[in-house]
């Protein structure tokens, strides 16, 4: 059965400047014992901090916090992109993420060279024409397909990626704040979309800032703030403390 | 399970996954060259022609200079050229590959290893391409086509692995330590003069010859170039070039183990 299953979870990002970044000063300091030429203290930010959570089959997890709060970094250590620096992960099922519309796509090349291309890396089945009809009819792009994608706004940039990362065939689907540059009838197909992969048994952790997404898509809903969990549960209860408390941290 | 041996058994498994991903870094090797030159008149065959353009122009200088009979330094420089140009140009593009392709590898599930086979596969086909025009080149001249060729059964896929480990290893070190490229720009640059290239071992005095012998970029050049060129490569060509893609091949995959974990922190 596909989980997520964080125990304790912390990441610490290092922060080099150009003196850790240079190969060149760190063997000299390595012949000269290291200790001589001390160039200060490795800068570290603290991104996740001891966060226990449980995600399980059929949960449709929507991630709430301000801006730094640690969403992006959280669904990075959920899809394994980044290790934990402490603490203890541990996950089953086949992960597809959809973490910025950026990504997948290559701005210089047309939508169509992006649907090949995104086919092969993401290794999408029906290669070819079929796969690139299935993207053009979600995404409703049309002709846009002949352009580079540098020529689309960022809701239809949205859309390619979008059906794109839905294609893959996949358990657990984590997506990044993307969606919000969608419209409502986008939106709409979008919500149809994530429905039916969570009918066949899927999970999806998304981060969104706008509520009324977070109603209609999630069963559960957890909200971070300067990388703790203040608060994993049932989506209005989470949502109303959530609100609560935030004009008081200002 | 400890903390160290649960992250570098994720280390080893998504090596292995890298290698046995080969439709997604051979299908992106393969686009890479399609896309980069497909709205020019010649395609792929860009590349090539430069390089002839190249190894023909210099070929006719340096046999004019170094009173060479054409035919013979020709095909010799020519197969030396183009086996060199893979070598470093997987070194030079080593170090960059983390650093080029970080949005994919803290947004998307690949296996790491796919990213370094990407850019493998990408400047192999290109040599394939160029090793090609050599074959022509060289017939042109009145080169024979002989049974030796077989042995680039044997070359081939050891360069490509050497060229893997090679490209792993800086790409690693490139991630955390910014200045490796232009340290490897000057190495290639070093190496291409000291290594037989333009100039060949019989050139050189007999007691100066060992410094030719332990440049490991010889061997891998004798191992594809003399089969070229008609001959078989030495035995100890061949032994010290599978001597020498096995042992790049631990260390990548040694300190791959070791610091994959760390990789997409330093990006």
């Amino acid at each position: 059965m596909p989980h997520i299953i964080l125990r304790d979870v912390s990441v610490e990002f290092p922060v080099y400047d150009g003196t850790h970044r240079s190969l060149r000063r760190a063997l000299v300091d390595l012949s000269v014992g290291g200790r001589i030429l001390n160039h200060g203290r490795r800068v570290t930010v603290q991104a996740l901090d001891g966060l226990t959570l449980d995600i399980q089959d059929g949960d449709r997890v929507g991630l709430i916090g301000s801006n730094g709060a640690g969403k992006t970094t959280l669904l990075k250590v959920l899809a394994g992109l980044y290790q934990p620096t402490g603490g203890a992960i541990d996950s089953e099922g086949r992960i597809a993420t959809l973490l910025g519309a950026d990504c997948i796509l290559d701005p210089e090349m047309t939508g169509y060279e992006n649907i090949d291309h995104a086919g092969v890396l993401l290794g999408l089945s029906g290669g070819g024409g079929r796969l690139a009809d299935e993207i053009a009819d979600f995404s409703e792009l049309g002709q846009y397909l002949h352009l580079p994608v540098k020529t689309y706004s960022a809701g239809m940039q949205l859309r390619l990626s979008f059906a794109l990362a839905t294609a893959q065939e996949s358990d657990i689907l984590l997506i990044d704040e993307v969606l919000s540059a969608g419209d409502a009838r986008f939106m709409g197909k979008a919500r149809h979309r994530l429905n039916a992969l969570t009918e066949r048994n899927s999970i999806i952790v998304f981060a969104s800032h706008v509520d009324d997404q977070l109603r209609s898509m999630c069963n559960k809903v957890a909200w971070l703030q300067n990388g703790r969990l203040m608060q994993f549960g049932e989506t209005e209860a989470v949502i109303a403390a959530y609100h609560a408390w935030s004009p008081e941290a200002e | 399970m400890g903390d160290f041996s649960k992250k570098s058994r994720i280390a080893h498994d998504d090596f292995l996954a890298g290698l046995l991903a080969w439709r997604i870094w051979l299908g992106l090797g393969m686009q890479d060259i399609r896309i980069r030159y497909k709205r020019t008149a010649l395609g792929p065959l860009w590349i090539t022609a430069s390089q002839v353009t190249t190894f023909v122009c210099m070929g006719m200088l340096f046999s004019a200079v170094l009173k060479n009979d054409i035919h013979i330094y020709l095909p010799y420089l020519a197969a030396g050229m183009t086996t060199w140009s893979f070598l470093a140009g997987v070194a030079q593009e080593g170090p960059q590959i983390f650093v080029q392709y970080h949005r994919l590898i803290t947004r998307l599930k690949v296996p790491q290893a796919v990213h370094v086979l990407r850019v493998v596969t990408r400047n192999f086909l290109i040599f394939l391409h160029n090793a090609a025009a050599v074959l022509l080149v060289s017939w042109a001249l009145g080169g024979k086509v002989t049974a030796s060729l077989l042995f680039l059964l044997a070359g081939f896929p050891l360069l490509f692995v050497t060229g893997f480990a090679l490209a792993m290893l800086l790409a690693i070190v490139g991630a955390r330590f910014r200045d490796l490229g232009p340290i490897i720009f000057m190495v290639c640059q070093f190496g291409f003069f000291m290594t037989p290239i333009m100039w060949s071992v019989a050139d050189i005095p007999d007691g100066s010859k060992w410094w030719v012998y332990v440049n490991p970029a010889y061997h891998l050049l004798e191992l594809v170039r003399a089969p070229f060129l008609g001959q078989a490569p030495e035995a100890s060509t061949l032994w010290i070039s599978l001597a020498l893609a096995s042992a790049l091949t631990a260390a990548a995959y040694g300190l791959f183990r070791c610091v994959h974990h760390r990789i997409a922190y330093w990006l």
